[in-house]
């Protein structure tokens, strides 16, 4: 799949990483030039400085041919507006927003934009380990399984 | 009373909450960044308030149930999207405004559902297009809930206007020439004007056809 991947934070460059290996066309923009060596030296995907809600980095970095959009800039209104750019400027449809805060999350979710609140979720998962004293497995760590400690 | 809540207290926020509470508006200033905030009520007093107007619990407590106009003015057109759609899909009472800083932005806002929108950067750009005699022809505003707009044209040596009858030009269909200035002097023209190189015309027009418009004109 072609997969197009707004803001190269941690979370940005991991999913970029492991969505490579699984044998994917991985792009990524993100505003700040440093902020690409968090892809480390094996990342073999094209890189765009620039903002994730600019058309014409958006068209640069492949936004008509991409088959999902990931907006995981480090602000939520930010991504928000991204994904809302790649629905109805291009007519991407699975296109996801990362977002902190919880009430904007459900609110979109409602309006039919994808969302997932990192807030909810660790939330959730603290709520299992207080009860139960241990988590359930998650899907990020069963999927690199042995080789999540080089992801760094 | 007519009662506003302004998000943002950059430039534009601070002064437009200075001016309607000038015209005898009740208003609350939000902004977010406390710093900025404390010293915004230094200036204008508990009209300020702290706090993110993405947030419906503090537009909530800003008192959005009962506000007429909900103005969405940070400088970040991310931030006033968002602003606005939260407003516009949590609360149904107040009429909701964004400001648009990137023109490239109007038509994504529109497609969004944020109808009222105010570009100052577009207005500017345009005025000062003309200023610099790039573009003859200014966009003054659209006229609202419809798709009318009014355009500013003045005439030059070269234009096609100059020396020409009203009655007998054939503008685009549905445009029509409502105003002109003649040495600081309005008129309602009638077909028998004849035009002349500094008269300013003001136009009417669909707002689909002010391109076709531009082209006759100049």
């Amino acid at each position: 799949m072609n997969i197009l991947i707004l803001g190269c934070g941690r979370v940005g460059a991991r999913l970029a990483i492991r969505l490579e290996r699984g044998g994917h066309n991985v792009s990524v923009v993100d505003e700040l030039r440093e902020a690409f060596t968090r892809l480390g030296g094996d990342f073999r995907g094209p890189t765009y400085q620039g903002s994730g809600m600019d058309s014409e980095i958006l068209k640069k970095a492949g936004i008509k041919t991409a088959d999902v959009v990931v907006a995981t800039t480090g602000g939520d209104n930010r991504n928000l507006m991204i994904v809302q750019i790649a629905k109805t400027k291009y007519g991407r449809e699975r296109v996801v927003a990362r977002l902190k805060d919880p009430v904007r999350a459900a609110r979109y979710r409602e309006m039919g934009i994808e969302t997932i609140c990192v807030t909810t979720i660790i939330e959730g998962l603290l709520e299992v380990w207080a009860l139960k004293g241990e988590f359930p497995e998650l899907p990020g760590e069963a999927s690199v399984s042995g080789d999540a400690s080089d992801l760094m | 009373m007519a009662y506003a809540i302004i998000v943002g207290g950059g430039k534009i926020g601070y002064y437009l909450s200075r001016s309607l509470i000038n015209r005898d508006y009740e208003v609350c200033l939000l902004e977010k960044h406390p710093s900025h905030a404390s010293r915004l009520s230094s200036e204008l007093g508990d009209v300020v308030m702290m706090g993110d107007g993405c947030d419906p619990l503090t537009l909530k407590n800003a008192g959005v149930q009962r506000a007429d106009i909900l103005f969405a003015a940070t400088g970040d057109d991310a931030d006033n999207l968002v602003i606005a759609q939260m407003a516009q899909t949590c609360f149904t009472r107040p009429r909701v405004i964004a400001r648009v800083n990137n023109p490239d932005n109007e038509a994504l806002f529109e497609k969004l559902g944020i109808h009222e929108r105010v570009s100052g950067t577009a207005t500017v750009l345009n005025m000062l297009g003309q200023k610099m005699g790039r573009s003859p022809v200014v966009l003054l505003g659209a006229l609202e809930k419809s798709s009318l707009e009014v355009i500013e044209i003045i005439v030059d040596e070269e234009s096609p206007l100059n020396g020409a009858r009203l009655g007998d030009l054939t503008f685009p269909a549905q445009c029509l020439v409502i105003a002109t200035l003649r040495d600081n002097e309005g008129h309602i023209p009638s077909a028998s004007t004849v035009f002349e190189p500094g008269d300013l015309l003001l136009i009417l027009v669909p707002a689909e056809l002010e391109s076709t418009l531009r082209e006759f004109l100049v």
